[in-house]
């Protein structure tokens, strides 16, 4: 069986960037995450996946289509773009079934009332969107993707600009249409959104898919990935040496007041190094993971990819 | 809503739409004006400047307005990956905001034609046959210019201020020295339709037949705005 989404050896690059490097996937029924920093790729994906643009390199099907070439698609492929843009001079209904008369809606008027009602935005349905809250719009951009009920959903930042009772609802949302045996590939910069939204989580970096799995698997990656910690003590170099002489170390760097220490297992790091200090008789001050944020973690991240030779 | 009324309700927004048709108003004034003050010669050189201001400089100031906006809003508001997210096929999305730019255009600069109409009595042509072809000659002209623009506004990202280069220096400057610049400017190939009742046209003009100039503008016009259609989806990236 043809998967909704398949993605071949896919390369894409503008002029001397590259976008996206060598990306296979297939999507399943269900939800799928896509999970990187700003600037990782993924709405260059989306891009890719909605036909805007044709791949450098590989093939791009979407339910079996060349997206590129084939518009016909959009009947049945929803697309929430990035950013927020809608017409300033449309009503919420009038956007909504313009959009989804020319997706071969038969009761365009009808299909948006459903859908926005939907999103929950059915009291705000015929004012104008010019005056519309970021969240407002978000849900809008969010119903003229289900008003003419596809098959694949691509949702591209979707609880951006959401305020975190919406986000709730639109993470809810989310999982009900991946329940409904659609195909949803939803992207976001945030872990824990991902988490709950979705069954699957494809993480990229840098233009490169440097993880796949469960949530739960790429949890359990990313805690036991090499990480920095920052430790402040009296005596930096004594503790230096044992943590030196202790397997998986990568580094050890002096600082003012402490040091930093760079190692290839996070888990074993935090155990070993209370008891190193206790037996060597070594005040700490204080431990900090330094610069966890989702871009180091995944910058660790592809770094061990390629490693792994990918 | 159909893609055409949804394309002209985006050129007919907001103030921009005004201050553009003000320009043929100017210029439909100087014409009235010249009617009710000046006589015999005069009106007639009077007709030469304002139908040859009208088809170079007027037509191509209102079509670089409305047409580097029928895809500049959708770029800055970031509706073009909505409007590609249709089953509609891109030479129709581009058609659609064409004709409605197009369209608008020539509407806004019909003020001025007529002004140019009630100049048209002391030149002493058929009335119908010079009116008619002023007429055809400005639908052209609008036509050209508008689909230049709408491709500049695809391919650039100053094309306001390329096209107000272009229109200022090229049709307005060089088009008027020789005959290699003219016989590739917009406005002379329009002036070319809009002269062809006269013997010795009052405005400068394309060095081809009548039915040639006519021709070359709508095969120009087609070959810019299937340009437009190819660079369509490129424009939203």
């Amino acid at each position: 069986m043809t998967a909704a989404l398949e993605v071949d050896a896919v390369s894409k690059w503008f002029g001397d960037t590259v976008a996206l490097s060598d990306v296979s996937f297939r999507s399943e029924p269900g939800v799928t995450g896509l999970l990187g920093h700003n600037g990782a790729g993924k709405s260059t994906l989306f891009d890719l996946l909605a036909g805007f643009t044709a791949p450098s390199q590989g093939t791009v099907r979407v339910l079996g289509l060349d997206p590129r070439a084939e518009p016909a698609v959009h009947a049945r492929l929803g697309l929430v773009p990035d950013g927020d843009g809608l017409w300033p001079f449309l009503t919420a209904q009038q956007t909504v079934a313009f959009l989804a008369r020319h997706r071969g809606v038969r009761d365009p008027e009808g299909a948006a009332r459903a859908a926005l009602r939907t999103v929950g935005m059915e009291g705000a349905a015929d004012r104008r969107v010019a005056g519309f809250s970021k969240g407002m719009r978000q849900r809008v951009r969010l119903a003229q993707a289900l008003a003419h009920d596809p098959e694949v959903l691509l949702l591209d930042e979707p609880l951006n600009g959401l305020d975190p009772a919406q986000r709730r609802a639109d993470v809810e949302l989310v999982r009900r249409l991946g329940s409904q045996g659609r195909t949803v590939l939803v992207s976001s910069h945030i872990l824990g959104e991902v988490e709950r939204m979705a069954d699957r989580v494809l993480v990229v970096v840098n233009g490169r898919l440097v993880a796949e799995g469960t949530p739960e698997g790429v949890q359990e990656l990313l805690a036991q990935s090499a990480r920095t910690v920052r430790v402040e003590t009296d005596e930096p170099r004594r503790l230096a040496g044992l943590l030196l002489a202790e397997p998986r170390t990568g580094s050890v760097t002096l600082e003012e007041g402490g040091l930093v220490v760079q190692t290839e297992d996070g888990r074993r790091l935090a155990v070993r190094l209370p008891q190193l200090a206790r037996e060597a008789g070594v005040h700490l001050r204080r431990v900090v993971p330094v610069g966890e944020d989702l871009e180091s973690v995944f910058t660790r991240l592809t770094a061990s990819a390629r490693g792994a030779g990918r | 809503m159909t893609l055409l009324q949804m394309s002209l309700r985006s050129v007919l927004r907001g103030k921009r739409v005004v201050a553009v048709a003000v320009l043929p108003l100017v210029l439909a004034a100087f014409a009235l004006v010249l009617r009710l003050t000046a006589g015999g010669e005069d009106r007639t050189a009077g007709y030469g400047v304002i139908a040859g201001e009208l088809l170079v400089l007027v037509l191509g100031l209102v079509a670089l307005v409305l047409g580097v906006n029928a895809f500049g809003d959708d770029r800055d508001e970031r509706t073009l990956g909505l409007l590609l997210a249709t089953t509609l096929p891109r030479w129709r999305i581009a058609g659609a905001k064409y004709v409605a730019a197009a369209g608008v255009t020539w509407v806004a600069c019909l003020p001025a034609v007529l002004g140019c109409l009630v100049l048209l009595p002391a030149t002493d042509l058929p009335f119908g046959q010079a009116a008619g072809t002023l007429l055809l000659a400005s639908l052209l002209g609008a036509a050209a210019y508008t689909g230049l623009f709408v491709l500049l506004s695809l391919a650039l990202r100053r094309a306001v201020l390329v096209g107000l280069a272009y229109l200022v220096l090229w049709e307005g400057l060089l088009a008027g020295t020789t005959t290699l610049f003219r016989n590739l400017s917009v406005g002379a190939y329009a002036s070319r339709v809009a002269g062809s009742p006269f013997r010795d046209p009052p405005f400068e003009v394309a060095d081809v037949g009548a039915v040639v100039a006519a021709a070359l503008l709508l095969g120009f016009t087609a070959a810019v705005v299937g340009t437009a259609a190819w660079r369509l989806p490129r424009a939203h990236l």
